[in-house]
């Protein structure tokens, strides 16, 4: 019998917790429905905000890699047109070569050839000194602000006699995976060095002027040796193009997984993170509704008494 | 004979009872009131005439009414809520301030990492350098502001703890003299009820301030309160509390019975809540903040004291973590990352040649700084100074020189030529080998020329004699090309020739600070400080970006070093080297987002529960209105029957003056 009195107070208690429940329920649906979120503090969900964490920490992650793979394949498209003006500087080297190795050729020809080679060679200076926008130099390893070639020698006429390469023998290295690297500016040693002393050397032997010490004969033998050599650069060249037309495959490829795995990772992030909004509007008309009829009640209540009915 | 006293009783009696009843009717939202109901009970009747003749009715009792069960159940509730309200406040600070925007340290810390890893890209880009020190600066002010936040979180704990304590202290005295009333009324044989009422609400309101064990006294009616079996009010004496430190560990706040120096075991109420938080809850969140700070600083300093610049090698430096003594030994010197036995290499580069030296100086962990200074010192154009004013350590180079800590190699030591070997080797890359070492590269197969004898080969072994790599340094081998060795290491031989049997080596330092040396005095370091509170940047660095390691040759293309550093975002450094720092920081935001959501879920039902029981104690206890306006008619009633009782008394008592006239 006494768990069926019920005060006055008691009910106004009852009320009272009830209407800041609704109240509650209300700010929490209200909140969701004006930030469309329904992770808006560890709190309110957090296993989901562990998951929401790690997963935002990776789509930045993978931002920069993104950005470091876009970087990296300008670099390497630049260098693959600087190695593609390598192999057509030493393939005019060659044609001039063999057409100078001509027993037929007219003799005027040869002084035109040792300009040409010259300049060949300057062209390939301009080639292999050459710069990325942001002013580092493009084949000269990880020092980039270091050029990679100079003449240390000149014969009596000023013409480069010694081509030194003075970069470093390292790669630059980028970063466009979890550990994983990308060689972008490489270093000139090899093909470019030997590219600089197979020019070289054509034209030395196209200027020497034929003697008793120096016959037609191993003049033929000198060129011919010069365009193997020649040969020789530009198979060193297109390797180099060839491995970095890998790496820029290979780049494109991380590029576009990596793009894929970021849309994918958003929608993810997106469906742990943002609040069904239809289910949160309905919520919260849902508890405005309740809390309403909640008021209702505790004004028809409070207004019955005894005292009404008294004479 | 008919008497008026039994219509008097009668009057009497309503009157009382409808006392009682505007009492209840006055107090029916008086907080902790308990109805009262007036016992009605006949006097004791007269016998005449063989007959026994009632006289009327009296008022011996009034009762309070209340239910012990009840009551004691929602004392119970009471500081079991108050301790849920305070933990769940303090934590909800907490969790308020680790999560602020998007720049949490959470943030901060991948925002450092990715810049790492864009600067592989652009090592050159001063924009970027500036942007990644930058970085590390906003991570460092961030753990600062956290630390420094829940330094004042806690000295709020304090705070509201000693106004707690107080509260408490004033309840006490006010339950202690109510004590005293209750006895001094009650001796006089009359019930104290409204002087209980209030008693009782003042156990409650203490109840939620501490968790109180509340006894009565059946013959005194005194209610004795006592915390874990130490009294607070005993009868009319009330025992105040007082706050003070902890003394077996200071950073604690503890509250003890004053007068007897006790501690008090304070486990429920606000007060329970509140010791709970500034004593294990938040020292925990500050002990793993702490951890954090001091796995990130450890981990980045041990990778950048070990790198180089663009600017290249140093020719000054001075530590950045201080020694309290600069004779003591370094275990016992007040450092954060006491080093271990072990080496620092140094290379000292002449910065007009070029040419680079390694030098190694053994560190123990017995030395002083003065005796690792003298160390320093002997390595040539190498000079460490100790500043005795403030425990650092000064070194410089010599003119025209520089130094670094970065190892690699050593010059190679081409002793093992011969005359007939003409070649120059060259080093290139940098070792990687889980020891430091030193190479031998032996010509095998055939002497000859480089480049073009078929069958020169190059031999290299480790310091074991363990055959590492052979390679073709013959036709086929272009001369000046870097050829793969191991672990990093490469070699490139220029033109010339090479005689079989010849050989050169060269010393490999991978790990050029073995003791740890760098870290613990803060030398060419990325952070300064170890903890939360003292996390900075080295202030080397602030407007100085060339000064960021990120190489370990000094070419300003080489990223070596940044993609070391950019690898210790995965590397498990904590938890006994199972958790990545990032791991460890969102545990502790989740952890601290569990807590308040448990906290939340038992307080609510808590709540609940407390509704429930004033809800039970009200259907017992509580004033109904209408109940109570019922019972007065039913007295006004009783009362103007009784005084047309007494009226036709009087009548009767008329007639019979009548008879007699």
């Amino acid at each position: 019998m006494i768990s069926l009195r019920v005060t006055p107070q008691g009910q106004t208690d009852q009320i009272i917790g009830n209407l800041r429940r609704n109240s509650a329920q209300l700010s929490k649906f209200q909140e969701q429905v004006t930030t469309g979120k329904r992770l808006l503090r560890p709190s309110d969900g957090p296993s989901d905000t562990a998951l929401v964490r790690a997963s935002k920490s990776e789509d930045q992650r993978l931002e920069a890699q993104l950005n470091n793979i876009r970087d990296a394949l300008t670099t390497l498209q630049t260098s693959e047109d600087g190695l593609l003006q390598v192999r057509d500087i030493l393939t005019e080297a060659s044609q001039t070569a063999i057409t100078a190795n001509d027993p037929t050729a007219d003799s005027t020809a040869g002084t035109g050839s040792i300009v040409e080679v010259q300049n060949l060679i300057d062209r390939l200076f301009s080639v292999a000194n050459q710069r990325l926008p942001d002013g580092r130099y493009l084949f000269s390893g990880t020092t980039t602000d270091q050029k990679p070639f100079d003449v240390t020698a000149r014969d009596a006429d000023g013409n480069p006699t010694v081509v030194t390469y003075q970069g470093s023998l390292d790669n630059v290295k980028t970063l466009v995976g979890r550990n994983q690297t990308v060689d972008t500016i490489r270093s000139g040693q090899g093909a470019l060095e030997d590219a600089f002393k197979a020019l070289i050397a054509l034209r030395d032997d196209l200027s020497k002027p034929l003697s008793t010490t120096w016959t037609q004969s191993l003049r033929s033998q000198a060129l011919g040796q010069r365009i193997t050599q020649l040969d020789l650069a530009t198979q060193d060249a297109l390797a180099q193009l060839g491995a970095q037309g890998v790496d820029a495959q290979n780049l494109t490829a991380i590029r576009s997984r990596g793009e894929d795995i970021q849309t994918e990772l958003r929608k993810y992030i997106d469906a742990l993170e943002s609040a069904d909004l239809p289910q949160a509007i309905i919520g919260l008309q849902t508890q405005e509704n309740m809390y309403q009829a909640g008021l209702a009640v505790a004004a028809r209540i409070n207004n019955l008494s005894l005292v009404d009915f008294l004479q | 004979m008919v008497h008026f006293n039994t219509g008097i009783t009668a009057l009497q009696t309503s009157e009382r009872a409808l006392q009682v009843i505007g009492n209840n009717i006055a107090n029916a939202n008086t907080p902790g009131y308990h109805r009262q109901v007036a016992r009605l009970t006949s006097t004791v009747p007269y016998q005449q005439a063989g007959l026994s003749i009632g006289t009327g009715v009296t008022l011996p009792d009034i009762s309070r009414l209340r239910s012990r069960i009840v009551e004691d159940a929602i004392t119970r509730q009471a500081y079991e809520a108050g301790d849920m309200e305070a933990r769940l406040e303090g934590m909800r600070s907490v969790e308020t301030q680790l999560t602020v925007g998007d720049s949490s340290a959470g943030d901060q810390l991948e925002s450092l990492f990715n810049q790492f890893e864009q600067l592989s890209v652009r090592l050159n880009d001063r924009t970027l350098r500036n942007q990644t020190v930058s970085t590390g600066k906003g991570l460092a002010d961030e753990l600062n502001r956290l630390a420094g936040e829940f330094w004042q979180v806690a000295k709020d704990a304090d705070r509201t703890i000693t106004i707690t304590v107080q509260n408490i202290n004033d309840l006490s005295e006010q339950i202690a003299t109510l004590n005293e009333e209750i006895q001094r009324v009650e001796s006089r044989g009359i019930d104290a009820h409204d002087l209980r009422d209030q008693r009782d609400q003042r156990i409650n309101d203490l109840a939620t301030l501490i968790n109180v064990d509340v006894t009565e006294e059946q013959n005194a009616g005194q209610s004795n309160v006592r915390v874990g079996g130490i009294p607070l009010v005993l009868g009319s004496r009330s025992i105040p509390l007082e706050v003070t430190l902890n003394p077996a560990n200071p950073s604690q706040t503890v509250v003890v019975a004053k007068e007897m120096n006790v501690p008090v075991d304070a486990t429920g109420g606000k007060l329970g809540g509140l010791l709970h938080f500034r004593n294990v809850a938040l020292p925990d969140v500050q002990q793993r903040l702490d951890t954090f700070a001091n796995q990130l600083i450890q981990a980045i300093d041990e990778v950048h004291a070990t790198g180089i610049g663009t600017a290249g090698p140093l020719t000054q430096l001075t530590s950045r973590r201080t020694v309290s003594s600069a004779t003591a030994s370094l275990a016992s010197a007040g450092l954060a990352y006491p080093p271990q036995a072990g080496s620092l290499f140094l290379g000292v580069t002449n910065l007009a040649t070029g040419s680079r030296t390694l030098h190694e100086v053994a560190i123990a962990p017995t030395n002083s700084l003065q005796d690792v200074a003298t160390a320093i010192s002997g390595v040539p154009n190498v000079q460490a100074v100790v500043n005795t004013a403030d425990g650092t350590l000064s070194i410089s180079a010599a003119a025209g020189f520089g130094f670094d800590f970065a190892g690699g190699f050593d010059a190679p030591n081409t002793a093992g030529l011969t005359a007939a070997t003409t070649t120059t080797p060259r080093m290139a890359g940098f070792p990687d080998r889980a020891s430091n070492d030193t190479f031998t590269f032996t010509f095998t197969g055939t002497s000859g020329t480089i480049g073009e004898t078929l069958g020169l080969m190059l031999q290299v072994t480790d310091q074991s004699g363990i055959v590492v790599a052979t390679q073709n340094v013959g036709k086929g081998y272009v001369p000046g090309s870097a050829l793969q060795v191991a672990d990093g290491v490469s070699v490139a031989l220029s033109s010339g020739t090479a005689n079989v049997g010849d050989s050169f080596s060269t010393r490999m330092v991978s790990h050029s600070d073995t003791a740890g040396i760098l870290t613990a005095l803060g030398l060419n370091t990325f952070f300064v400080g170890n903890d939360a509170s003292s996390i900075g940047i080295n202030p080397d660095l602030l407007g100085n970006s060339e000064r960021l390691a990120t190489s370990r040759s000094g070419d300003v293309g080489d990223s070596s070093n940044v993609l070391r550093l950019a690898a210790l975002r995965d590397t498990p450094l904590l938890f006994g080297g199972k958790q990545t720092l990032q791991e460890f920081f969102i545990e502790t935001v989740t952890t601290v987002g569990s807590q308040v959501q448990d906290l939340t879920i038992n307080q609510q039902t808590q709540e609940l529960l407390g509704e429930r029981l004033h809800a039970e104690q009200q259907s017992i206890s509580g004033v109904d209105i209408n109940e109570e306006l019922t019972r007065l008619l039913q007295f006004q009633r009783m009362f103007q029957m009784a005084a047309e009782q007494i009226k036709v008394v009087n009548t009767t008592f008329d007639a019979l003056f009548e008879i007699m006239r």
